[in-house]
Parts: C-alpha cells; sequence; structure tokens
C-alpha cells in the first residue's frame, strides 16, 4: 500500500467541526424561536426547519446548487460582488453538511428548551434580569443537556455526509473529497484495499469521537 | 401605595380590577378562575393589560394612555409563584444573589447571608432546591424576592404545594414574618381560612371582578352582595322587612318568623337581607327563655370528619331561597349527646349577635 493520504480524514473533521458551529450559530436561536415564540408562521418554519430531516441528501444538494451556483440567485450574487465561488470548495461543503445536519440539533434543542418551566424565566425577570441575561442564565444552562445531545447528533450527521456535499463541493482529491466521498470514490474504483482501510478509519474515529462526547457530556451533567 | 385600575380582555371573561392598597396585606380571596394570579401577573408586568394604569409608590408601572409599560425587570416586585419557581440549577445561596447580582461581591454575600439567617436558612446555603422541604422552599423564594428589596410582594397561592398538615404552622409563621416587612402584600388565595389568618384586607373577586375590599372583619359582618356573602361561608341567607329599631337590638319579621339582630343603621319597614353562619347556630334539647329560638326538623344530615351538617326545616319558616330554612354546624360530640339522630324534631336558637346585613 502507497503511502496513506490522510487528506480525506483531515477535511472530513474540518467540515464536520465547522458545519457544527455553523449549525449551533444558527440552530440554537431558530430552535429559542420555535420553542417560546408565538408569532404567526410558526407552524411554517418548524415544517421548512424539519424538512432536511426527511428529504434525501441529494434533492438537498440539488437545492443548494441551485441556489448557490452560478446561475443561482446568492451564487452569482457572490460572485459578481465578491467574486467568491462557493460550489466546488470545502465551504460549499460545510454548508451542505451544516444544512443536513441542522434538524437534528434544532429538534433536540427545542424539545429541551421547551422542557424548561416558564415559569422559572418569569421569576428571573421579575428579579430584574434582561431577557437576554435570564437566556443565558436559566434556559441556556436548564437546557443544556438536550442542547449537547443535539450538538453531538450534528455533528455525527455533518461528519457522515455523502449525498448533499457530493452534490455541492464536488469529488475533487485533495480539494473537496471528503471522507465519505472518497470511500465511494474508492468502491468504484474498485480499489477494496484503499476502501477497507478507509471504512476503517471512519468507523475507529467516529466511535472514539462519541465516547468521548458521551464521556465529555457525562461530566458537564455531573457538575 | 398601590393604585389598580386594569382590565384585560380574555376567552373566558374581562378582567376588570380596580382597587387601592397602602402598607397592609391584602388577600385576593375568590374561586378558581376568577382572575386573582392573572391580576398579579398584570401586576408584575408578566402580562400586558389591555388598558388602564397600574401605580406603585410615586412611579407609574403601566399606563395605558401614556404609553408606560415598565419591563417586569424594573418595577420592583417581589413576585412568590405557586410552586415557588426557585431555580434548579442554582444552590439556595445563588439563587437569592440571582437579584443582586449588580452588587459587589462582598456587599451581596453579606445580604445574602443577613437574608438567610433571617429566614432560618443558615444551613442551607450550599444546598439544591431539590433537596429542600416545602417550608424551606418557601422561605427561599421569600427571601430572594425579599433581597432586591421590593415596593410590592405578590404571593401566588403559597400553601397550595404544602400538605394540610404543615401549613397551619407556616400560616403562623408567615404571618409574623410579613409584619416586619413594611411593605404592601398582595396574596392569592381560594381559603378563606388562609385570607383570614395571613391579611388584615380582603379582597373578594369574582369573574374579573374585585366585588368588595374591606378590612376582614367588615367583609364577614357585612358582605356586600350575595356573592360575598356565599364566598365567605354563609349558607343561611334570608329577606326580610324592619319592624322595630332601638339602641340595643332591631327586630326583624321573615315569613312568620321575627329574628333579632345587633343595632344597624335600618329604619322600620325597610327591606333588607340578612343572614347567618352555619357555625353560629345551635341545638338545644328543651326550650329555653332565649332569642332567636325556632323549632324545627332535621330533613337532612351529613357527617364530617368533625362535625355535622344538618339541614333544618322550621315550623313556621323564615323567608329564604331553598327547601329547607336553616342550616347549621354542629361538633361530633354535641350531636352524639342530644341523641337528635333518633328524634329528628329540635330546636334551633342563634344570638343576636351572629345576625349579619347583607349591602
Amino acid at each position: 500500500m502507497t503511502a496513506m493520504d490522510w487528506f480525506p480524514l483531515y477535511l472530513s473533521i474540518k467540515v464536520a467541526v465547522s458545519a457544527t458551529l455553523v449549525t449551533l450559530v444558527l440552530g440554537l436561536p431558530l430552535a429559542w424561536l420555535l420553542a417560546r415564540g408565538d408569532f404567526p408562521g410558526r407552524e411554517l418554519l418548524d415544517a421548512v426547519a424539519t424538512m432536511p430531516l426527511v428529504l434525501p441528501p441529494s434533492v438537498l444538494g440539488y437545492y443548494l446548487l441551485v441556489v448557490l451556483g452560478r446561475e443561482g440567485l446568492i451564487g452569482r450574487f457572490l460572485e459578481e460582488t465578491m467574486g467568491i465561488s462557493l460550489v466546488f470548495t470545502w465551504q460549499g461543503a460545510v454548508i451542505a453538511a451544516s444544512i443536513v445536519a441542522l434538524p437534528l440539533l434544532v429538534k433536540t434543542a427545542v424539545e429541551s428548551l421547551e422542557s424548561v418551566d416558564p415559569e422559572l424565566e418569569s421569576a428571573a425577570r421579575t428579579l430584574g434580569r434582561s431577557d437576554i441575561a435570564v437566556l443565558f442564565t436559566i434556559t441556556i444552562p436548564l437546557a443544556w443537556r438536550g442542547i449537547v445531545a443535539g450538538v453531538v447528533l450534528a455533528f455525527a450527521r455533518a461528519l457522515g455526509d455523502f449525498g448533499a456535499t457530493l452534490l455541492v463541493a464536488g469529488n475533487i482529491p485533495g480539494k473537496t473529497q471528503t471522507m465519505a466521498v472518497a470511500i465511494y470514490d474508492a468502491i468504484q474504483a474498485g480499489n477494496s484495499e484503499l476502501a477497507n482501510f478507509l471504512v476503517l478509519v471512519m468507523t475507529v474515529f467516529a466511535f472514539g469521537t462519541l465516547l468521548i462526547l458521551n464521556r465529555l457530556n457525562r461530566v458537564v451533567r455531573r457538575r | 401605595m398601590l393604585e389598580v385600575r386594569i382590565t384585560k380582555s380574555l376567552k373566558q371573561f374581562t378582567l376588570q380590577t380596580e382597587f387601592r392598597v397602602g402598607k397592609e396585606t391584602v388577600a385576593l380571596l375568590g374561586p378558581s378562575g376568577a382572575g386573582k394570579s392573572l391580576t398579579l401577573r398584570c401586576l408584575a408586568g408578566l402580562l400586558e393589560p389591555d388598558e388602564g394604569t397600574i401605580r406603585l409608590n410615586d412611579r407609574v408601572l403601566f399606563d395605558s394612555s401614556g404609553r408606560v409599560n415598565l419591563p417586569a425587570r424594573e418595577r420592583k416586585i417581589g413576585y412568590v409563584f405557586q410552586n415557588y419557581a426557585l431555580f434548579p440549577h442554582l444552590t439556595v445561596q445563588q439563587n437569592i444573589e440571582y437579584g443582586i447580582f449588580y452588587l459587589k461581591s462582598g456587599e451581596r454575600r453579606d445580604k445574602t447571608m443577613g437574608m438567610l439567617r433571617r429566614m432560618r436558612l443558615e444551613d442551607q446555603g450550599d444546598r439544591y432546591p431539590g433537596q429542600l422541604s416545602g417550608g424551606q422552599q418557601q422561605r427561599v423564594a421569600m427571601a430572594r424576592a425579599l433581597v432586591t428589596e421590593p415596593e410590592l410582594l405578590l404571593f401566588d397561592e403559597p400553601f397550595s404545594a404544602l400538605d394540610t398538615a404543615v401549613r397551619g404552622k407556616l400560616q403562623k409563621e408567615l404571618a409574623g414574618l410579613w409584619e416586619e416587612f413594611g411593605i404592601p402584600i398582595l396574596l392569592v388565595t381560594h381559603s378563606l381560612d388562609e385570607a383570614y389568618v395571613l391579611c388584615s384586607k380582603i379582597a373578594i373577586i369574582e369573574a374579573g371582578m374585585v366585588i368588595q375590599l374591606d378590612e376582614k372583619e367588615k367583609v364577614l359582618r357585612r358582605p356586600a352582595n350575595r356573592a360575598v356573602a356565599r364566598f365567605t361561608g354563609t349558607k343561611n341567607i334570608f329577606d326580610g322587612t324592619v319592624v322595630a329599631v332601638n339602641d340595643e337590638e332591631i327586630l326583624i319579621r321573615s315569613n312568620q318568623c321575627l329574628v333579632k339582630a345587633p343595632p344597624a343603621a335600618f329604619q322600620p319597614g325597610e327591606s333588607i337581607s340578612f343572614f347567618n353562619r352555619p357555625e353560629d347556630v345551635s341545638i338545644v334539647r328543651d326550650v329555653h327563655f332565649c332569642e332567636n329560638q325556632f323549632s324545627g326538623q332535621i330533613v337532612e344530615e351529613m357527617a364530617h370528619t368533625h362535625s355535622y351538617t344538618l339541614f333544618i326545616k322550621l315550623q313556621e319558616s323564615l323567608k329564604g331561597y331553598r327547601d329547607y330554612d336553616l342550616q347549621l354546624e354542629i361538633p361530633r360530640t354535641v350531636y352524639s349527646g342530644l341523641n337528635i339522630g333518633d328524634r329528628k324534631s329540635c330546636i334551633v336558637v342563634f344570638s343576636r349577635e351572629s345576625v349579619g346585613f347583607i349591602g
């Protein structure tokens, strides 16, 4: 076997970590809105946020391609104003993985935010705290377990994404080829030795990550 | 001084409250769903009234015409919630410090320690709310509200989460503590007894309206209308005409009966409603010579843990509203001592002082 190319693993981790952060930044406010908000269109927003869970990743990837591509609304705008193209880049893969992972975080976070007694938030407000302080001192700490679980799920989903990533970022070795795509590539090429090795690496890594996250979660819980 | 005049339309009824409270303890008393808790939420800024004004001392908290609506955090109103709403992830000490976050840490610690001592929670500072008894949780909730030096304290059904065994003891404790606070206190309850034990004034609320707000004795002695009378435990209500008035008593005719009542500012010939309470009526074996004595038949009886409720039909009836004339409550010992269970006929008496007037 030739020298192992570790790039796909490195890229997978980079994409998954970035996508998890994006998911957290977008997903938490969205979850809060869905859990506490009382506005028209809440059901609609909930449905839209859940769609990526239901649609095949290839469909999502296709939508993203249409929107982010050179002819797409956002794609053209980015290209013309900033000269940025997201299609066939690792950033494109991050966007794809984020969209795929988002509902997992939002769903779990909404559930845990809803389980926080609104009376506790009311009590905090009568004690002189602003809404934002209440969110960070009461709501989020009490919903923390669910949020962490959602983050773990989102990370796992982002790490394993294949379809959406392939459609948006393509399969460029050394540039956009993540583990999942590299494994597919190796199997297609009949290189079962490489495929076996990559599958093993992926399995060990995913398993190890989950073990560590679970342990961390338990430490957080105990405090 | 708290001045409230608010309306808020809700699905079932319209909340339409108007009252003033000084440095005293006032119970908002009414059946569940009458809008008591909603009133508290409006005061605390957790719910926005449709219109009206809320003033606390020299501050306007809410004014629909001036578009003032201070957020809950700026109202300086302490709120003790029904289930206490203690923060489960914070220790007792952290719970109490929560509202005085803006103080320097030394000062914050001193105040918290002082409050822990005052509420007899010195040894509980490091424990979590889940590890405390109901009574301790109640005191933590009170300490947490009081440490912010509120100008008004609101209690929403503070005893509903506690079992009856500890309730009486805690009510006594609470009444003692409240005297030290020196701020207006509003207590929401549906128990007349609780309102009477803990407060100096009682506001009767029904279907979103304050029907009567008076000294507690007055609410009991002179209810504003039948609804208040019923709600304060009056079962025997009659109509009658004043026959004679003098310095010691007034004489009322109700159907064939003549009833003596305490002196009041009525004129002979005036139509009035009067009442007495089941526990103020007693039964005697033989005819004595006393005021308000009538003979009758027991038509129905109900046994309770410590007492019997008897429903009496009098020979000469009173002008009431039911198919019996009087409802009365006597202790079990009296009931068995009189052997009335067998006889069914009896003589009832009630003192003239026990007669009250409605309106």
